[in-house]
This record gives C-alpha cells, structure tokens and sequence, in this order.
C-alpha cells in the first residue's frame, strides 16, 4: 500500500514538475524581451536642429506614425551622427522607419523604439527625458445629434495595436 | 483799533528797482506763475480722471459706451498690461461693470431692469441688440492630476488653458464650477483676441465607486465664464489641443481618456426673466485604479480568509472543539479587514463590489460554521456523514457564493 502511494506521489511529483518546466519554457519565449522588429513609414511633423556651430548638432524629431489610426507621434532626439546623416530633412515628408518592440522588465511593459529613420540608423538614448510618445485616438464628441467636443481615447484599443503592433504596451 | 500801515517800501527802492522798473519783469514772473498753475491743474484733472475713470480698460475689452457701437479697430490697439494675478482675478468684474451689459439696463417701473431694445434673452445680463457672438476656442494641456481623495472626490489640477478667437473677447470672469482656483494664477498672455493662463485649483468629482475595486473616475474641471451668456461669448474645444502633459501620472491610477466639451445652459431662474445661457466647458479625465493593485489589496485577502476557514471543514468530529473554534477568528479577520476597506471609501446609497464579495466571505464563513453547527444538533451516529457531507458541499457551495460575489 505505501509502495503504491509513493509510486503515486512521485507520479504527481513529475507532473508538477514536467508543469512547472513548461510555465517556465513559455515564460521564457513569451517574456524573454526577444526584440521584434517592424517596418513602418512614419511622416515628419516638425524638425528642430539645435547645438554646435558650424557642423551638425543634435536634431529633436517629431514623427507620426501615418500607417497609424488615430494620433501616434514620437518626439526623438537624435544624436550627431544622424543628423550628419539624414542630412536635409523637412516637416511634411514621409520616411521609411524600423520600430524594435521588446518588453521592458525594469518597466514592466513593452516598448517601441526606432532602430533606423530614412536610411539612418538611430539608438534612442533611454535617459534623454526630451524622448516621448503620444498615443491617442480621438473622436468627436456628440450630444443630442450635435458635435459638443471630443473624446481622445488613450487605452490603445485592439484596432490600433492589430494595426501597429509596436504600440502595444502589455 | 486802527493799525498803521508801515510806509509802502516800494518808495525807498532804487532807482532802478523802482514799480515802473519792475513791471516787466512781474509780468514775467506771472507768466510762469500762471504757467504752473496751468500745468498744475492739468495733472490734477488727468490725475482724478484716472481715479474716478478707474483703471484703463482695453477699448478692445470695454463693451461699446452707452448709445455708442464699439469701435473696429479695436484689435489695433496697444496690449494691456498683465495685472497681478490676484489683482486681475479680483478687479476683473468690477473693472468691467461700468461698461458690462447690465448697466445698459434701465428699470423706469423698479425691479430687474432689462434692455428697451430687447433681444434674444430678457436678462438684464445679455446683451441688448443683435450682434453675433465672438466665438472662443478653448484649448487645455493638464500638467498634472494630484492628490485624488476617493472619500471626498477631491483632487488638486494644474493646467494650462488657452482661448483663441478671431474677434477680440470681452474680458473673461472664468469661474470654476467644481472647485476653486489657487490664488497662484498665472497669466501668461491677455491679448484680446488670445489668452492663455497657467491654473492651479481643487476640484470635487464625485466618485462611483460600484465597481471598487475595479473601479474607474470621471475627475472633471469645469470652467464658466460668470459674466457673459451665449450672447456674447461662445465656447468651443480646440480639438487637437485638448492634451496631457508629458510624463504627466496620476498616482494609483492609469488615464483612460481625456474628454474636452462645451455645454450651453442655463440655471434654474434665480430673478425674474433669468433666461441667460451660459457656455461652460467641461474637461474630463477618466482614470482607472491599477487592476494588480486592486486584487492584491481587495481580492486576494478576501480569499486567503475563505480558503483557511475552509480548511475546518477537515476537523473530524471527534475534534469539534477544533472544529468549531476554527470559524471564529477568520470572522474576525473578515469583519477587520471590511472595517479597513471602509475606512477608505465615502458613504454609499449601494453596495461596492469589494462590500460584495466581503458578503461573500461572510456566507462562506457562516456555511462552515452551520456545518459545524448541524453536527451538534445530529446523533452523534451520524456525524460521520455530516462531516463527509459538509467536507464537500460547503467548499463547493463557499466557490459558488464567492463566484456569485466576484462577477454580479
């Protein structure tokens, strides 16, 4: 009798274990922050050049993200290597971008952030506090038939993360 | 008694000093003299003309003088100055009243004077003739959102507001609906056709609290212009400019969405012929608690109780003391840990979701003790059973109400 509970209970044992390694197997594909890379075409909405004289100096970047529905834009700011090579960049043109979007364990949700913008490659310095993204979807807000206001809606719904997945957050 | 004059000395001036001499020059003195005189009087009238006119008003602020039209090139004219927050926030009805649409008012009969002209409202507050109202837009940036007190539905707003308009505005009175503003006002731009002040406040959004702890708050700031109606001053919302600032965080809570909008309405008749709408704007913030917060804080302790009280439920019989002791401090626990969540919320007409899953454990903790309880009034021949019953119908039974609690 205590034969077959033993057989039992190391029978459960393995199961819990042969559990325990496939949570952890998941876990470690799902939450390993494997960067995941997207191709997207973002448009410049204003250009700020700022610093050394003479040569290129560091760039602030307002980009939106034109594939997007609803408001996405990212305020970026480039070092002088990119600007160096972006060269003469204006409000209003459309670039290609490539979006990495990995979790951040340290903030505990995913995040976006560009690799390349135009034919430049650009590494966001996570420090610089002038870096920031702006997320809503807005719409009109009516009463009684009539437009009275809006309503911007910053959960980043399904439609919007299905469409730009780099934008998911959780 | 007669008092002699002493001799006139102009007698004993030389020659040269003599009346007839001097007459020029007295004339001279004169001329300056009444010169002075002239200046002086001339400050004095622009001096008390400045007092009893009180402050310059913008002619493009001042509502047109009485039997006069305002003037178009208002916009021209010079910018006014940016008064002292305090002083402006204070003078800015009494600045205005002598020019305000209710002084055009007349009363021959007494009472509430209205326009002889009339016009689209028979308030004496509107504005007598027919011209079209200036339309503002109304533009908000929320710095940030502190302070937010569930109990009282209070919360502390700093935010930028700016109103934008094609023709020049009347001089804005903003009254907050909800709140108060800080003295701390900043006005950063007072031109007539554009105003953008910096406001601090205390706002009160009453909460809902039906779904706490997962609940989610409408915090609102409502602003009012107190001194004109529709028929002057028309809001509406910037739409691209209703924002948050950046890295703008409300503690505890995750923003939902932001609403901006305008509201024309009137209030309930405070004299007669109180027939005034008034456009105010109403911006919203919804917030939502963290979720993980909530269940640790609610949900898990809630369980934990139901689960170790159920664990009595495996007490034989013969160890009823045990059994039946094992209930009472998880009541204990339970009707603390209620008291506590409590304390954090305000009076409700309803029950929250936490008060119904507190119920819950309540009907759990009491299964168990009418387990108990069915034993002591059982022969004691058939206690095995009940224990066998009780082991399998309570924990079941305390899933289903804790079930029920968690999702109605």
């Amino acid at each position: 009798m205590s034969g077959e509970i033993s057989t039992m209970n190391a029978q459960i044992v393995r199961s819990l274990a042969a559990l325990a390694c496939l949570a952890l197997g998941a876990c470690a594909l799902g939450c390993s922050g494997k960067p995941v890379t997207y191709e997207t075409k973002v448009q410049v909405v204003q250009v700020q050049r700022f610093g050394s004289q003479g040569g290129p100096g560091l760039m602030d970047l307002e980009l939106k993200f034109s594939d997007c529905p609803g408001d996405a834009r990212r305020v970026v700011r480039a070092d002088k290597t990119f600007t160096q090579c972006i060269g003469a960049i204006k409000a209003g043109d459309q670039i290609p971008a490539t979006v990495s979007h990995a979790w951040n364990a340290e903030r505990g949700n995913y995040r976006a952030d560009f690799t390349k913008i135009g034919a430049c490659a650009i590494k966001p310095d996570p420090k610089e506090e002038a870096n920031y993204e702006l997320v809503q979807v807005c719409t009109d807000l009516q009463a009684t038939g009539v437009t009275v206001g809006v309503h911007c809606d910053r959960t980043r719904p399904k439609e919007l993360v299905a469409k730009c997945p780099w934008l998911r957050r959780n | 008694m007669a008092v002699e004059r002493p001799a006139r000395k102009t007698a004993k001036l030389p020659p040269m000093l003599s009346p007839r001499a001097r007459t020029p020059r007295r004339k001279g003195y004169r001329r300056t003299l009444l010169g002075l005189l002239i200046l002086a009087l001339a400050v004095l009238v622009t001096v008390g003309g400045v007092i009893l006119g009180g402050p310059d008003v913008d002619p493009a602020f001042a509502a047109p003088p009485r039997g006069r039209p305002a003037s178009g090139d208002a916009q021209a004219s010079p910018p006014t100055p940016v008064a002292p927050p305090d002083a402006q926030a204070d003078a800015a009805p009494d600045d205005a009243s002598p020019t305000e649409a209710i002084d055009l008012a007349v009363a021959p009969d007494g009472g509430v004077p209205s326009h002889p002209g009339g016009g689209a409202f028979r308030s004496p507050f509107s504005r007598p003739g027919s011209a079209a109202p200036v339309r503002v837009k109304v533009a908000m940036l929320v710095n940030s959102i502190d302070e937010y007190d569930v109990k009282t539905g209070t919360f502390t707003a700093d935010f930028f507001v700016s109103f934008t308009s094609h023709e020049p505005m009347p001089p804005l009175a903003l009254a907050v609906a909800n709140g108060k503003l800080d003295d701390g006002k900043e006005v950063l731009a007072d031109k007539p056709t554009f105003k953008l002040y910096r406001l601090t406040g205390k706002f009160k959004s009453p909460p809902n609290l039906r779904k706490y702890p997962f609940d989610s708050q409408d915090l609102k700031i409502v602003l009012e212009d107190d001194l004109h109606g529709t028929d002057q001053v028309r809001f509406s919302i910037d739409k691209e400019r209703v924002q948050l600032g950046r890295g703008f965080r409300a503690l505890g809570w995750n923003v939902l969405y932001l609403d901006g909008r305008t509201l024309s309405q009137s209030y309930p008749d405070r004299f007669e012929g109180d027939d005034l709408y008034y456009s105010r704007l109403v911006f919203t913030i919804g917030v939502e608690r963290f979720a993980t917060s909530a269940v640790f804080k609610v949900f898990v302790p809630a369980f934990v109780i139901v689960i170790i009280s159920l664990l009595g439920m495996w007490v034989p019989p013969e160890e009823m003391e045990v059994r039946s002791n094992a209930g009472a401090p998880m009541l204990a626990g339970a009707v603390l840990f209620h008291f506590a969540l409590m304390q954090e919320l305000p009076a409700t007409s309803y029950l929250t979701r936490a008060d119904k899953v507190m119920l819950g454990v309540y009907v759990a903790l009491a299964l168990g003790m009418i387990s108990t309880w069915w034993m002591f009034i059982v022969k004691e021949e058939h206690m095995p059973n009940v224990f066998r019953i009780a082991r399998v119908l309570v924990p079941i039974l305390s899933a289903l109400v804790m079930a029920a609690a968690v999702w109605l």
